[in-house]
């Protein structure tokens, strides 16, 4: 065990000598932190003859979805809405509008201080559009899933939940959901605490809408990095020296793997913190606690965002040890880091191009499985069960059981190539 | 100590490397001589368990050549001496010490002892990229010294060296052939003439002459003679 915990330090110093995983590993990082900075610095608007940047705008949105945390989405706060964007209607004229960068629609915003202040009716443009703002970040929540302005504008509580509840079902519907797995989701959307209480939660729904370029990026960087564990040594024709050694089959392989892994995982970490302290620093830690159909809507998992937030991290984690498994694999079979890294950017665009329709029931679900899938376009909280032995888990339970699986297979099956290395 | 090579072949496609060879060894150095392409790496490759033999067994004191005690009484510097260019020389022979069995403390006190006996001290610490032909062949060495082994197996140990460096080189030998097994081929018949207990020749794939090194002959007239027969 000691010498596999030495020969582990010698295998890390051997991945962290190499520039290119310091250059790979900045880059990414810097990336990270451009990306959610890069998303307000491209929107500004002009409000009233004002120019507004998009981290004003952000601020302004922020503000006001922070004074509506805590708040009950009923008929109360529902009817206080309406009446809003009612009154801005009837003193329409001079407001600007701008439109929402979450969701396309058009809503009024006035200056960057502009004071909330609940029940005080001051006539003017100035006010209404105050107060239209102030629910703003409310309607945009609802129209995700009425997409009819009118009736949104018009909707109670009961109907506003009956409609959620319709769009969840068409979602079941379209994802040609079995019964059993209908009546499985239903007792989930029983748990959902209802009504839903309103929270701000814009950290983490950035966090989670950047998780599909960290997961691409956190395959291409362990690509770069550990695609050469095992092929140097037959590029450098070290492994002879290895090959002949006591420890060199064994006790260096498992030390391999074992380094390659910490550095995907170490990798994973770091980007995901990285990019985790950017949205967060932006967009405020709000909504840790809140109900995940505030970030999704549609959702019938009774979760906090909090605890989606982990679950994205340890499929995140999960992915990450696979990739580096996956990588190691191919470049101790094909003794070549190039076609390694070849092979997985291939693989990268591949899943980024093609997907495999509903209907093709098993193909579709196990490709979407695949971690460089999973992690994109929500397929995470895709709806669609997998049954093991007559207990249902969700597609990110499911991932965890398979990459586990499918890392261990390929580390045992590389071990007999490995063993066998001598020809 | 014994090494019995018996009937060892290895055949590439339609090339047979080596053809049928047994042979005994016992203390003492063995000069293995032979044109390029006569099968020599091969053969060492298969000493040293790098390569399987289709057919035949190699075993020392009993134990096979796959085994992990064969192993760790193997020292082996191939032809083409791969190393990590971005290790030092001391880290690149703890690395092999520990591949070797060795612990750590034991590792670092017989490293220091090699580098001083291949004269790489004063540069132990800096980058094996920095280091010229010679000195990387000199850690070569070095590395296949560190367990002290039973079977010595030099291809082409003197490549690279100069004059000087290579007759420190017979020399170290000298004293190890003492002790141990030795097994070395080069193309530079001058380089084993004077320190060679026995002569091992090889012409494509096969065993062409054993025999023990007699102080008057000629080795590269005799060589000659016995290659074109």
């Amino acid at each position: 065990m000691h010498k596999i915990y030495t020969l582990y330090g010698f295998e890390l110093k051997k991945i962290f000598m190499r520039k290119i995983v310091w250059i790979t590993l900045a880059v990414m990082i810097a990336l990270n932190i451009w990306i959610p900075f890069a998303d307000l610095s491209s929107l500004s608007c002009e409000i009233n003859g004002e120019d507004y940047t998009g981290y004003e705008l952000m601020v302004i949105d922020r503000d006001a979805a922070r004074r509506l945390s805590g708040k009950m989405i009923d008929n109360t706060l529902l009817h206080k809405m309406q009446e809003s964007y009612h009154n801005k209607e009837d003193t329409e004229s001079g407001t600007t509008y701008e439109t929402d960068r979450s969701t396309g629609f058009k809503s009024s915003v006035v200056s960057a201080d502009a004071e909330e202040s609940e029940g005080t009716d001051t006539q003017g443009n100035e006010t209404d559009t105050k107060n239209t703002r102030k629910y703003a970040p409310l309607f945009t929540y609802i129209t995700t899933f009425i997409s009819d302005h009118d009736t949104a504008l018009n909707v109670n509580a009961k109907e506003l939940y009956q409609e959620r509840q319709r769009e969840v079902s068409q979602c079941w519907n379209d994802q040609l959901l079995s019964e059993d797995e209908i009546s499985y989701w239903e007792k989930k959307e029983h748990q959902i605490e209802m009504p839903l209480t309103y929270e701000y939660t814009e950290g983490w729904s950035d966090l989670f809408k950047h998780i599909c370029p960290l997961n691409y990026m956190l395959l291409l960087l362990t690509a770069m990095c550990l695609s050469g564990v095992f092929s140097i040594e037959h590029l450098r024709k070290t492994d002879q020296l290895i090959l002949c050694s006591q420890h060199g089959k064994g006790p260096l392989y498992l030390a391999k793997i074992l380094a390659g892994i910490t550095f995907a995982v170490v990798s994973a970490l770091l980007l995901f913190l990285v990019s985790a302290g950017a949205s967060l620093l932006i967009y405020g830690m709000d909504g840790f606690h809140a109900a995940l159909q505030l970030t999704f809507p549609l959702n019938s998992l009774p979760v906090s965002v909090g605890t989606a937030v982990m679950i994205v991290f340890i499929t995140f984690l999960a992915a990450s040890v696979l990739y580096g498994i996956v990588t190691m694999f191919l470049s101790e079979w094909l003794k070549n880091s190039v076609a390694v890294m070849a092979i997985l950017a291939g693989s990268m665009i591949f899943t980024m191009m093609i997907d495999i329709p509903y209907g093709l029931r098993t193909a579709s679900q196990i490709y979407d499985l695949l971690p460089t899938t999973l992690l994109v376009n929500w397929q995470l909280w895709d709806d669609r069960l997998v049954s093991v032995f007559g207990i249902y888990l969700t597609n990110f339970q499911a991932a965890w059981g398979i990459y586990l699986i499918t890392g261990t297979a390929l580390i045992l099956i590389g071990a007999r190539i490995y063993g066998k290395a001598a020809r | 100590m014994e090494l019995i090579v018996d009937r060892i072949s290895k055949q590439y496609q339609n090339k047979i490397a080596v053809d049928r060879i047994s042979l005994t060894f016992t203390k003492g150095i063995y000069g293995l001589l032979g044109s390029n392409g006569a099968g020599k790496t091969t053969f060492m490759r298969m000493l040293c368990g790098v390569l399987r033999s289709d057919s035949g067994t190699i075993t020392m004191d009993g134990m096979d050549v796959t085994t992990e005690e064969y192993r760790s009484w193997l020292g082996y510097l191939p032809q083409d001496f791969g190393y990590y260019p971005e290790f030092t020389g001391m880290d690149f022979l703890l690395y092999m010490a520990v591949l070797k069995g060795m612990t750590k403390p034991q590792a670092r006190r017989r490293a220091k002892e090699l580098l001083e006996l291949v004269a790489l001290t004063e540069t132990a610490r800096k980058k094996i990229k920095t280091y010229s032909g010679g000195m990387k062949q000199r850690l070569g060495i070095a590395q296949a010294l560190l367990t002290r082994p039973r079977l010595l197996v030099l291809d082409e140990p003197t490549a690279g060296l100069d004059p000087k460096e290579r007759a420190r080189f017979r020399n170290m030998i000298q004293e190890l052939g003492k002790e141990s097994i030795v097994l070395l081929s080069t193309h530079i018949v001058s380089d084993i003439e004077h320190i060679a207990d026995k002569i091992i020749m090889m012409e494509d794939g096969r065993l062409i002459y054993q025999g023990i090194w007699e102080d008057d002959m000629d080795l590269e007239e005799f060589y000659l003679g016995t290659v074109n027969g």
